[in-house]
């Protein structure tokens, strides 16, 4: 008897949204109405926000919120660069402070994961499993309040406010990102290692010239979303960097500080100049970022 | 004889790379997550002056009970912002899924809905409060609808929390947005046409085909928003350092830590104790209970 696999047509782009039913298109059409709707007032604030910030002082708070400035006045821009300051940090500055904070969690934590992710899904050696089910299970134990006692070792370790703080504390290899990494290399043939090591590559090599290149398109991804995440923290900051201040957690102090007094209108410019490297990033990458993660089961 | 002393070589150069690789994240898991752990139980069992005491815990329960307590506020925003996170998952599977779909604009809606994951958290709370202040386009709308007196929605206890929920779930519609993206990608487009094929409609196809398909990804998930549960919060810091009713557990903690220093660091560890000590045995139980659900494997 011939046994066989069912297969089925394939419909094309244009025949699957003509199927579609007219429930559906009901649907898609009320979903479509929230959906911009969504996006409105998402995007609206924003571009008010821009429009404001070309406008004077007194027209700001005194006049009207919706109108468009009288004078656009580019210079609140120049403006916030020499006026935004921080305690002795001036803009310049915290611009210097996030690039160089940013660099490093953003690299270190895109890369060590990324061993640890290779080792333990590529090597066995005796402590692999228990390793596995502590990495896991530390994911899922949810341990409340302990930011105390990381700010004293952190003190104890003599990182606090001491740069070292942000290489210290990204080398952390069991975190989330483990997961992706080692799901990932679980996937990909050994035969390649197998065939370098014939060549006479030891361990290194294999990793680096051979693995980790595979895991370019995940590394590229950790890198962009984590450097995206890493320029815009500010209570890490506050707490463990206080004397570096970065954009986002001088332009917080700034209007925390200034509440009453501050020219929101270069306040806003300070803001929409602290937006254009991640919206940049997102801009290039966009497509990259929407396509390539995943996420597996968690089982300990 | 040569060969098994090749085996030896490869099995030494290959124990020195595990070692090697691995000496850096295993010291940091023992300093930054075994050593801060062990830390803050004995810290929450010391007084700031030193000495061991039981008098942390006794002063968190003797604030617990006590009228307008911080604490109580702390936990009740907690509760509210937890119960908002597990309500959204689904809602993002849903937006996730018609983005999947194709749905009309979809790329442009990916973009707008990622963009406050994007964009500073400082900025967007910024324009925020200064978008629905008494001057700003809300204030204006809402004179120009008859209320006299716009309301200062961050600055007062019977709207200040709600605000800033009705902002998390505002900005929170790119939530998950990638993980449920990736997972709906890798479903294979034979299934679906399948599907059609036989005549599913969407709700079938997205709670009966769809959904198991990407089960995986939702509990897992679903397990991580469990495991914060006392870390559930909103940006309290940006828009109101805690006042107005407006504390979570998470902010309660960082305030301690950041603002009133060390004399606060041991009242802070037993606060921890306390809610990982009644946390672990529920989040255990629910992690326990989703695995019972079988995932599908494609």
């Amino acid at each position: 008897m011939k046994t066989g696999v069912l297969t089925y047509p394939k419909l094309s782009e244009k025949k699957k949204k003509r199927g579609r039913s007219g429930l559906e298109r009901v649907v898609f059409t009320i979903v479509f109405v929230v959906f911009a709707i969504q996006s409105i007032t998402l995007i609206f604030p924003l571009l008010w926000m821009i429009m404001s910030s070309f406008k004077g002082l007194l027209e700001y708070s005194a006049g009207n919120a919706m109108a468009f400035p009288k004078k656009w006045l580019f210079g609140n821009y120049a403006q916030a660069f020499t006026t935004l300051n921080v305690g002795n940090t001036t803009f310049f500055g915290m611009i210097f402070n996030s690039l160089w904070y940013t660099g490093i969690t953003t690299v270190l934590g895109a890369f060590v994961p990324a061993v640890t992710g290779y080792v333990m899904s590529k090597y066995n050696f005796k402590a692999k499993k228990f390793m596995f089910t502590v990495a896991i299970t530390c994911m899922t134990i949810p341990i409340v309040g302990s930011t105390a006692s990381h700010m004293k070792i952190v003190s104890a370790l003599g990182l606090y406010k001491n740069p070292l703080y942000a290489v210290v504390t990204s080398l952390g290899g069991f975190g989330g990102n483990f997961l992706v990494y080692y799901g990932f290399f679980k996937s990909v043939s050994w035969a390649y290692a197998e065939a370098a090591q014939i060549d006479g590559a030891g361990p290194f090599t294999v990793f680096f010239r051979i693995m980790l290149p595979h895991a370019v398109p995940i590394l590229t991804t950790y890198m962009i979303t984590g450097a995206i995440g890493h320029w815009n923290e500010y209570q890490s900051i506050i707490l463990y960097l206080p004397n570096y201040p970065t954009l986002a957690m001088g332009l917080f102090e700034y209007q925390s500080n200034a509440i009453r007094l501050a020219n929101y209108p270069v306040y806003f410019a300070g803001l929409i100049i602290s937006m254009i490297p991640t919206l940049l990033l997102f801009g290039l990458f966009s497509n990259k970022i929407m396509t390539s993660l995943s996420l597996g089961g968690l089982k300990g | 004889m040569i060969r098994e002393k090749m085996k030896l070589k490869r099995k030494t150069k290959d124990l020195i790379f595990i070692c090697v690789m691995l000496a850096v994240p295993v010291a940091h898991w023992f300093v930054f997550w075994l050593g801060v752990n062990f830390n803050s139980i004995l810290m929450a069992f010391q007084l700031p002056s030193g000495g061991w005491s039981l008098l942390n815990f006794k002063d968190i329960f003797a604030e617990f009970g006590a009228i307008d307590s911080e604490i109580r506020i702390a936990v009740k925003n907690t509760l509210i912002y937890f119960t908002k996170d597990v309500i959204m998952l689904p809602f993002h599977f849903i937006i996730a899924y018609f983005l999947f779909k194709k749905i009309r604009g979809y790329r442009f809606f990916q973009i707008v809905f990622y963009l406050p994951a994007i964009i500073s958290g400082v900025a967007i709370a910024s324009m925020f409060s200064n978008f629905i202040g008494a001057s700003g386009p809300v204030g204006v709308l809402l004179k120009a609808i008859g209320v006299k007196e716009v309301p200062e929605f961050l600055a007062n206890s019977d709207y200040a929390t709600k605000t800033i929920l009705f902002y998390t779930i505002w900005l929170g519609w790119g939530g998950h947005m990638l993980l449920f993206g990736g997972a709906l990608a890798r479903i294979p487009a034979d299934v679906l046409e399948a599907g059609k094929l036989d005549g599913v409609n969407l709700f079938q196809e997205m709670f009966l085909i769809v959904l198991p398909l990407v089960w995986s990804t939702m509990s897992t998930l679903l397990i991580l928003i469990m495991t914060g549960l006392f870390g559930a919060s909103g940006p309290i810091l940006l828009f109101t350092r805690g006042e107005f009713k407006t504390t979570t557990i998470s902010y309660w903690i960082f305030d301690k830590v950041a603002y009133q220093g060390v004399g606060a660091y041991n009242s802070v560890a037993a606060f921890g104790i306390i809610f990982t000590v009644v946390g672990v045995p529920i989040i255990m139980f629910f992690k326990y209970l989703i695995e019972k659900i079988p995932t599908v494997e494609y």
